[in-house]
């Protein structure tokens, strides 16, 4: 019993591998996808095969009591069974997905991807699945399809091979498709909530009238004053702290801990570098033999948490 | 996701298939049903659901009521009754899951086909492909957004492309003969009886619906020709003529034939089929019987369509036996025997003594009724021949083929049907049940002769049909039965629309296919191929020209800038024509406003491909030219 089930898990395990293979040697992962023949698997879903069995009914009562107009119901249903499958392809053909930016996210949490779509305006019916997202259906396609990834590990990720199918119009027949996108994702280490020690906060006085600015396009989001946001939404204002003393100097962050101790490192890390960078110091790393100059602004955050999620 | 008009709309489609299915389903089931069909539409409006325990109940209950009948039924008709009952409780069971509402259009595609079983005609399959269209689109909403329930165009389109298809299907995909014998046991609506009793064709007589449906390839006999034949019947009772059950027939002598013609029969559920005289050739599912009938394999429970041939001759004596049976006369009618014998007497020769019998019939104040007195006496036929004198073609072919048989002269009476009307502009010939006729055939040298004395009494019934040969009070008699008010010209129209739907649609068969294969095959498929090839360059050729034209188009407006512009500088071999106007700009300030017009007008006619921005190129060249001409 158990033999027959590992024997036959194996099976369907190589099987699927050599899929795979195959599918990767057919489209390999690229930036942008159009659906072409080559890509497109139709085939009859179960009701479809109903269907093909009501249709031999159909001509066989037909035949038998040489009666034209259930022959011709017969043949009407098998026609609408022929659209059906230029229908079904057509409904996916030439739909055209490309990657979005990389998207980032923490461990612990979803990560939220988007997809673009092109000459999607008369594809309808579509169900979108894959290994790493909720699976999503939709009746018309939006531009972009906003994937939420499962949580995972921190780390830098490949989006999977996901499954894009349609039942339209009729249901009978069933047009997928299995497509690799390169859209690659960051997974960052969950950020620790920070204890006081750890904490360098200096004394400031944030509602403090010399510390406000108003916002203007490329300030940090993390620096808008949400409280005044909500009273006035019109006109955001963000914090500007102080240049006092503690913050001049670059802090300097050095990643030395492994095992067990290494993860939650990483983690306090993390939102250190999220707190640095929200309150305008400058700092460095060093991790995993990487080192990075000291320095502040999102680019070298993300190149600081990035190297994180890569320890 | 299931769309919420989804339900209602199966239930109307269920209401309109229980009107139209009442001949195939018994009272208590149509009963059953609409009871059903009601129930859910309550629930429904009050958006209640009923648990599915009561509906299994209900399903378990009515296969019992089902299986109680199904001895008294016909099987065909307890299948329609488990479908439809099937597909009314599932009714029930549909959710918001796709699941149940999947099954429900399954069995409603299957009980509508089978809905043609009972009934063929154009207007039923009107009716029939309409609630076809309508669960179409009921499986359509079922796969469809929810939000929309109309087709696109660009679906619609595509459907478009099924109707081609499946025509063709239908006109070119291979026939099968029946794969199993399926005998529907029904009684005889309409059509002969079995035996011809005095006062059997009256019933017949007043029926005004169509028996049958002819086609003549070339020639058309005479009316008075029109002689149906579709049943002999040897045997005499004294009050009833029976047929004789004879197996024994001859092969057909393929001859010279002179009418060849094409029968389209309406379903009167027995084998009987119609032929002219001495048939000589046969096409279809019919056989040669005995006294040169026609039959069909099966009995007639469809429209039914054979092709015949058959010379205008009077039928051939096939063995000596027949000739012996038809002489037998058990009962005695002494009267009329001693007439015979005495005009036998006269005139020894068969065709003598027929024609002395057509005189008597004529001298002797016959008259012609659809309401004759009745026959009381034991002694019928001297009732009739010698008191009341007054009858229909049951009495006269009875009586004479009593004289006949009483003389010694071998005679049966025939039963068919006489002349009928013709339609369409003489395309063709409509025979309908009250055409229904009976004759007599009398044997004389080797052939069965016709004899009817209903053509001496009442000439104007053969030549001009019944209600011509009936007094005014008979007329207003039969008018009862035939009531043809003032859309009787349009539905004659109609029928004419149902006869070719029955030609072309339902009698379409494995012999006209194999007709329209022979035809395709013998089509000058080279000629058509080389058509079609010197077309499709053709078409390549005219779009290349347009799309040459169109480059052109470009071409002559970049030569025509350059010369237009070179008196404000040359362009450079490498320049594109954007860099060498900016140049130009620069170096002419004053004409920099035109030519930034001319740049962005050149820019939307090359690549935004605006056609009207030519104009404008051509205007602003005109103007710079002339511009700089002047300056010079």
């Amino acid at each position: 019993m158990t033999l027959t089930t590992t024997v036959r898990q194996k099976l369907i395990n190589s099987f699927r591998q050599r899929f795979y293979r195959w599918l990767d040697k057919r489209q390999p992962a690229a930036k942008e996808v159009q659906l072409r023949q080559h890509l497109l698997f139709v085939f009859p879903t179960a009701y479809g095969g109903w269907f093909v069995l009501l249709i031999a009914l159909l001509y066989l009562f037909g035949t038998n009591y040489q009666n034209n107009l259930i022959l011709l119901c017969a043949y009407l249903l098998l026609s609408l069974f022929c659209f059906c499958i230029l229908a079904a392809f057509f409904n996916l053909y030439q739909l055209k997905i490309s990657a979005g930016a990389e998207p980032f996210g923490y461990a612990g949490s979803s990560v939220q991807l988007t997809v673009q779509l092109h000459q999607h305006q008369y594809k309808k019916m579509l169900y979108i699945s894959g290994e790493d997202f909720t699976p999503l259906f939709f009746e018309t396609l939006p531009n972009e399809l906003l994937l939420e990834l499962y949580p995972q590990r921190r780390g830098f990720y490949q989006l999977q091979r996901f499954t894009l199918r349609s039942y339209y119009p009729f249901g009978l027949i069933h047009c997928w498709t299995h497509i690799q996108l390169q859209q690659p994702y960051w997974v960052y280490p969950e950020p620790a909530a920070l204890k006081q020690t750890v904490s360098t906060k200096p004394s400031q006085h944030p509602d403090h009238p010399d510390q406000l600015a108003p916002y203007q396009a490329g300030s940090p989001a993390s620096a808008i004053d949400w409280k005044r946001l909500a009273k006035n939404p019109w006109q955001p204002v963000i914090r500007q702290y102080s240049p006092t003393g503690a913050v001049h100097q670059p802090r300097h962050l050095v990643v030395d801990a492994t095992g067990l101790a290494l993860e939650q490192q990483l983690s306090e890390f993390c939102a250190l570098l999220l707190q640095f960078e929200q309150q305008g110091q400058s700092y460095s790393l060093n991790a995993a033999g990487i080192e990075i100059a000291a320095s502040h602004g999102q680019t070298h955050l993300h190149r600081c948490l990035q190297a994180l999620a890569l320890c | 996701m299931l769309n919420p008009i989804f339900v209602h709309i199966a239930l109307l489609l269920q209401l309109l298939l229980l009107a139209l299915l009442q001949d195939g389903l018994s009272w208590w089931s149509s009963l059953v049903l609409l009871c059903i069909l009601l129930f859910k539409y309550a629930t429904v409006r009050a958006e209640k659901t009923v648990r599915m325990m009561t509906v299994n109940m209900l399903a378990v209950l009515l296969c019992l009521l089902l299986l109680s009948q199904l001895w008294q039924q016909d099987m065909q008709d307890s299948m329609l009754q488990l479908l439809f009952f099937s597909a009314a409780l599932r009714l029930f069971s549909i959710t918001s899951d796709l699941r149940h509402a999947k099954k429900l259009v399954w069995v409603q595609y299957f009980l509508i086909s089978t809905g043609f079983m009972l009934n063929q005609s154009l207007w039923f399959a009107g009716a029939v492909f309409l609630l076809f269209f309508c669960n179409l689109y009921l499986h359509y909403l079922l796969f469809a957004p929810v939000q929309r329930r109309q087709f696109q165009w660009s679906e619609f389109r595509l459907l478009l492309w099924v109707m081609p298809l499946c025509i063709a299907l239908f006109v070119l995909f291979p026939r099968l003969p029946p794969l199993w014998q399926t005998d529907r046991q029904h009684q005889a609506q309409t059509g002969l009886a079995d035996e011809l009793s005095l006062g059997g064709l009256e019933r017949l007589v007043q029926n005004d619906s169509l028996a049958f449906r002819v086609e003549f390839e070339k020639e058309k006999p005479p009316q008075q020709e029109l002689y149906w034949r579709a049943k002999v019947f040897e045997h005499f009772n004294g009050q009833d003529w029976l047929p004789a059950l004879l197996p024994a027939s001859q092969p057909l002598s393929p001859q010279q034939a002179g009418y060849q013609y094409k029968l389209v029969v309406e379903p009167h559920f027995q084998r009987s089929l119609f032929s002219l005289g001495q048939v000589n050739q046969f096409q279809g599912q019919v056989r040669p019987i005995a006294a040169g009938l026609i039959e069909s394999y099966q009995q007639i429970n469809r429209r039914f369509s054979y092709g015949l041939r058959s010379d205008g001759e009077a039928v051939a004596q096939q063995n000596n036996e027949e000739a012996i049976r038809n002489l037998i006369l058990r009962h005695s009618n002494p009267q009329a025997s001693a007439l015979a014998v005495q005009l036998k007497q006269q005139h020894p020769t068969a065709s003598a003594y027929a024609k002395a019998l057509y005189q008597y019939f004529q001298n002797n104040q016959f008259s012609y009724s659809l309401r004759p007195p009745v026959l009381n006496k034991q002694a019928q036929i001297d009732q009739f021949l010698f008191e009341h004198r007054i009858g229909f073609c049951g009495h006269y072919a009875s009586a004479a083929s009593y004289l006949f048989r009483a003389a010694g002269i071998p005679a049966r009476v025939v039963g068919g049907y006489q002349g009928g009307s013709w339609q369409g502009a003489g395309d063709y010939l409509q025979v309908l049940q009250k055409d229904a006729h009976a004759w007599v055939e009398y044997l004389d040298q080797g052939r069965w002769r016709r004899f009817d004395a209903t053509a001496i009494v009442a000439p104007l019934r053969l030549t001009q049909g019944l209600s011509d040969a009936l007094s005014l009070s008979e007329r207003q008699f039969l008018d009862q039965f035939f009531q043809q008010g003032m859309l009787g010209d349009w539905l004659q129209q109609l029928e004419w629309l149902d006869y070719y739907w029955s030609v072309w649609v339902l009698s379409f068969d494995q012999t006209e296919q194999r007709f329209i294969w022979r035809h395709l095959k013998s089509l000058p498929w080279v000629w058509i191929g080389a058509a079609l090839l010197a077309f499709l360059l053709l078409a390549l050729v005219v779009y290349l020209l347009l799309q040459h034209k169109a480059e052109n188009q470009n071409q002559a407006l970049r030569l025509l800038m350059l010369k237009r512009l070179k008196p404000y500088g040359e362009k450079v071999g490498h320049q594109t024509m954007e860099a060498y106007l900016q140049n130009l700009m620069l170096s002419h300030p004053h004409q920099s406003k035109a030519l930034h017009q001319l740049l962005l007008a050149y820019q939307s006619f090359e690549f935004a491909e605006q056609h009207e921005q030519l104009q404008q190129c051509r205007k602003l060249l005109r103007q710079l030219s002339k511009n700089k001409l002047g300056s010079a």
